[in-house]
């Protein structure tokens, strides 16, 4: 039963292979009638330049949508929450278009006026992902407005529920902040000069007024833009601890009270312009800083962040979906040890749900039939199908993942260790330095208390570990492979041994060569065993499923799947059993492959066996990590695969079969035991709690619902070649920030050497401060994309 | 006093003209700064992916119509 692989022509629209359907339609292939459809509207309307843009810009269009999706969009009460305005002539509305991602995608989207008259314009909101639409409501419809959208490929994403919700706004009062302390900043900075520049000798009123000046201009950045170190460094103080903000506000409020007490006595210029210039670029450095966080969390909460899909069943067929196009409605298939990623009716199956990730109880519920199963949990048992009630919330997906992260003990990065005894070691140095001062030259001494808190600026630990970790955060997720949270990049980069799953992980699950060895198998045979298959998640599973034959309307029952041994059940009144030789036959197998063993009825009937295909690269791959980790493959199956590895990686590398999940977690643990951190790369099905156990778990995942919140980073299939690059990475982090202290350090001792002297003039002061905060800045941004462009990443 | 002098004192007389200088010019700096605010304001800056590729696409003379062929 060998099936052979097809050249595939990739389809012209949506750029995925032609497999199934080669549709030629003026000389292009599509893969689809769907994809077809869609050039097809767009050539008649003359639209075709959409293809100019880019290449294959096109979603695929596979799963077709119902014809009355969009009926509820006649209803008035409905419409009135989604228009934004109405008149006689026009309407306004903004649909939530999750499929843009591209030029041609906006350029489509801006002409839809050619497509349908009615259409006055139209808008696009790239980072939103939106289209504001301004139609003529007497000659279309609002439902026919979204209808067109989807017919070319961008259906709106419209979630009654989510129409309450605000969508995140890009927090504006940061810029306003910023703005009026840029204005203050570089005007104090104007009319600072003459002072620096000797105007002693002259004008006495008009340095006067210069500095009065100053003094006013100081204000609103005292009062105004400083509010968020105020705000966050008082949190802190209400928690009992003293955070990175503290010495930040402290030193804005001792450097306006010490200059404007020089001003009032005339004793003076004070240093308006270094607090305004604190205050200028530590803004900066904040309003990056969260800009960066927000795009990635909006990319996490709204758009196809993970990689996952899942199994929409249609037809019998199980259609890998990816999470925004679930919608109510779909039947979706979830197997065992599979997340339930949305709320749902049983409908088929027998449900037994585990919560532990949602409510911490291990317990599994057993849940009847048409009873409505929430997300978060995850099914024990076969296969179940799930009537969907309310959309993926991918948000809710994230907290998840991330809920798990605070239940696991807390690893605080270093840098928090180093924030706190910052603050105390200036404190020190300045009451010593005073102190010092009070004894030999008492009138120097209140002069160096207040300008060595002036000068001492932690600019470097507020911005280079926040600025580092979310650049690399998104370089990462750029090219496939996407952390949990900022704390898994240090994990990342102290790691010594990594540990591999075989299956699914080093193999791949579509093209292997499938024989079955034994009685022949009648045709209803085959499709009960495809379909008992069907119900499993194991790489092997999948693939008997996929060619075995057609499990299409078999009615099944008793589904037990045993990980590590095997599954069985009732098919169609037949009674299937399949998996190990131990499970089916007992004892060892006699010949070391793989192979899944088969028995019918009581029977044994052969066995499925199978060639394990290797994914390309992944030797050269694991040669290269042997040179600088120590490197250990862990399978489930037995030793037929051994002398292959041993003759692809070397000898140093450890080989262990016949692993059930525990012993994996075991092997870790004993690892970890001897003084090792380990990463721990698998395909998250059997390994949840060998990932959990590692230093950083990596779950691979290949077009599969294969989410599972222990993992601390989910990497698709492509990702996983560039793991040395990956690590490299992490490593640089750490050497960018330790650099960017380390030159923070020097700009600090340099002030602090003439502020303890009691000679730090202004004009120092005000070269200082900026100096060391646009060099950290550009050091750890510009660091971290250098040494992504260096490594090649994307 | 030699000229020297006398041109010293002339020159610090006429200084206090750059008072006015200075309030003119800080007044013009503050239309930039409430200009700026209100620019943020009306949301100009929230989308800032989008110009860049508007700019480059091409004003196409409108095509008549065809009549869609049966499918």
């Amino acid at each position: 039963m060998k099936i052979e692989t097809n050249q595939t022509t990739a389809c012209y629209h949506c750029g995925e292979a032609c497999v199934t359907n080669d549709i030629l339609f003026n000389e292009k292939h599509f893969c689809c009638h769907g994809c077809k459809t869609v050039y097809q509207i767009l050539k008649q309307s003359d639209l075709c330049e959409y293809y100019s843009f880019n290449q294959t810009p096109g979603v695929n269009q596979r799963t077709t949508i119902r014809k009355d999706k969009f009926a509820f969009l006649e209803d008035l009460s409905i419409q009135q929450k989604l228009i934004s305005f109405q008149n006689q002539t026009e309407t306004h509305v903004t649909f939530y278009t999750p499929h843009m991602h591209c030029s041609s995608c906006l350029w489509l989207l801006e002409n839809l006026h050619k497509l349908e008259a009615p259409v006055i314009s139209s808008r696009v909101n790239f980072p939103k992902k939106e289209v504001t639409i301004i139609f003529n409501h007497s000659h279309v419809s609002l439902r026919k407005i979204a209808e067109l959208l989807t017919e070319v490929g961008y259906e709106p994403y419209i979630s009654l529920q989510n129409l309450n919700e605000a969508k995140p706004q890009i927090s504006r009062s940061l810029i306003y902040k910023l703005g009026v302390a840029g204005f203050c900043f570089s005007n104090i900075m104007l009319m600072s000069f003459p002072e620096y520049l000797g105007l002693e000798a002259g004008e006495k009123s008009i340095q006067t007024v210069f500095r009065y000046l100053n003094l006013l201009l100081a204000l609103p950045v005292l009062l105004y833009s400083s509010i968020p170190f105020y705000k966050n460094a008082w949190a802190g103080i209400r928690n009992k601890f003293l955070n990175i903000d503290a010495p930040i506000a402290l030193a804005i409020i001792v450097t306006f009270g010490r200059s404007m007490y020089e001003v009032l006595s005339q004793t003076g210029g004070g240093y308006f312009d270094s607090m305004s210039g604190i205050v200028f670029f530590m803004l900066i450095g904040r309003i990056l800083q969260e800009k960066t966080y927000q795009q990635l969390s909006f990319d996490r909460d709204y758009t196809s962040y993970f990689p996952i899909a899942i199994s929409v069943v249609k037809d019998e067929k199980e259609i890998p979906t990816p999470v925004p196009d679930v919608k109510v409605g779909n039947t979706i298939r979830i197997h065992h040890e599979e997340l339930i990623p949305a709320d749902g009716l049983l409908t088929r199956g027998k449900a037994l749900i585990d919560y532990s990730f949602v409510t911490g109880e291990s317990i599994p519920v057993q849940k009847e039939m048409g009873e409505l199963i929430y997300a978060g949990g995850k099914q024990k048992g076969g296969a179940i199908e799930l009537l969907v009630m309310k959309e993926v919330s991918q948000s809710y997906l994230t907290k998840l993942w991330n809920k798990d992260a605070q239940e696991s003990p807390q690893r605080k990065s270093f840098v928090h260790a180093l924030g706190k005894y910052f603050t105390l070691i200036v404190f020190m140095i300045s009451f010593s330095a005073a102190a010092y001062w009070f004894f030999h030259e008492p009138a120097k001494a209140w002069n160096v208390l207040t300008t060595v808190l002036i000068v001492a600026c932690p600019c470097a630990l507020l911005l280079s570990n926040s600025f580092t970790n979310g650049n690399i955060l998104r370089i990462f997720s750029r090219n496939k492979l996407f952390l949990r949270n900022a704390q898994a990049i240090e994990d990342m980069a102290a790691i010594n041994h990594i540990v591999f799953d075989k299956t699914g992980t080093l193999t791949s699950t579509q093209d292997q060569d499938l024989d079955f060895i034994g009685e022949k198998l009648s045709a209803d045979e085959m499709n009960c065993i495809a379909a008992l298959a069907s119900q499993s998640n194991h790489p092997l599973s999948k693939l008997i499923a996929k060619q075995a034959g057609n499990p299409a309307n078999l009615y099944m029952e008793d589904i037990i799947e045993i990980p590590g041994k095997g599954i069985m059940g009732m098919v169609n009144s037949n009674r299937i059993k399949m998996g190990s030789h131990n499970f089916i036959v007992g004892g060892t197998a006699p010949e070391a492959i793989s192979s899944v063993y088969v028995a019918v009825n009581g029977k044994q009937k052969g066995y499925f066996k199978i060639k394990n295909h290797y994914r390309n690269e992944i030797f050269p791959l694991l040669k290269k990590l042997k040179t600088q980790y120590s490197i250990s493959i862990l399978s489930g199956d037995n030793e037929a695969e051994k002398l292959n590895l041993e003759n692809a990686i070397g000898k140093n590398a450890t080989l262990l079969f016949n692993q059930q999940p525990v012993d994996k977690m075991n092997y870790i643990k004993t690892l970890q035991q001897n003084g090792n951190v380990v990463m721990m790369i698998g395909d998250g099905l059997n390994d949840a709690g060998a990932l959990r156990q590692s230093n950083i778990g990596i779950a691979v995942t290949e077009n599969t619902n294969n989410f599972t919140p222990a993992s601390d980073a989910i990497a698709e299939v492509s990702a996983l070649t560039q793991l040395r690059k990956f690590i490299r990475m992490a490593k640089a982090n750490k050497q960018i920030v330790m650099a960017s202290f380390i030159l923070s350090i020097l700009y600090n001792v340099i002030g602090l050497y003439f502020a303890v002297q009691g000679v730090l003039s202004p004009l120092v002061a005000a070269i200082l401060m900026p100096a060391s905060s646009i060099s950290i800045i550009l050091i750890t941004f510009g660091s971290s994309s250098l040494v992504s462009k260096f490594l090649k990443l994307k | 006093m030699g000229p020297a002098d006398i041109f010293t004192a002339k020159i610090n007389q006429l200084m206090s003209v750059i008072i006015i200088l200075l309030l003119a010019s800080i007044s013009v700096a503050a239309l930039f700064l409430v200009a700026f605010l209100w620019s943020v304001k009306t949301g100009q800056y929230d989308d800032e992916i989008s110009p860049p590729m508007r700019m480059l696409f091409d004003d196409t003379k409108p095509v008549p119509k065809q009549t869609k062929d049966p499918l």
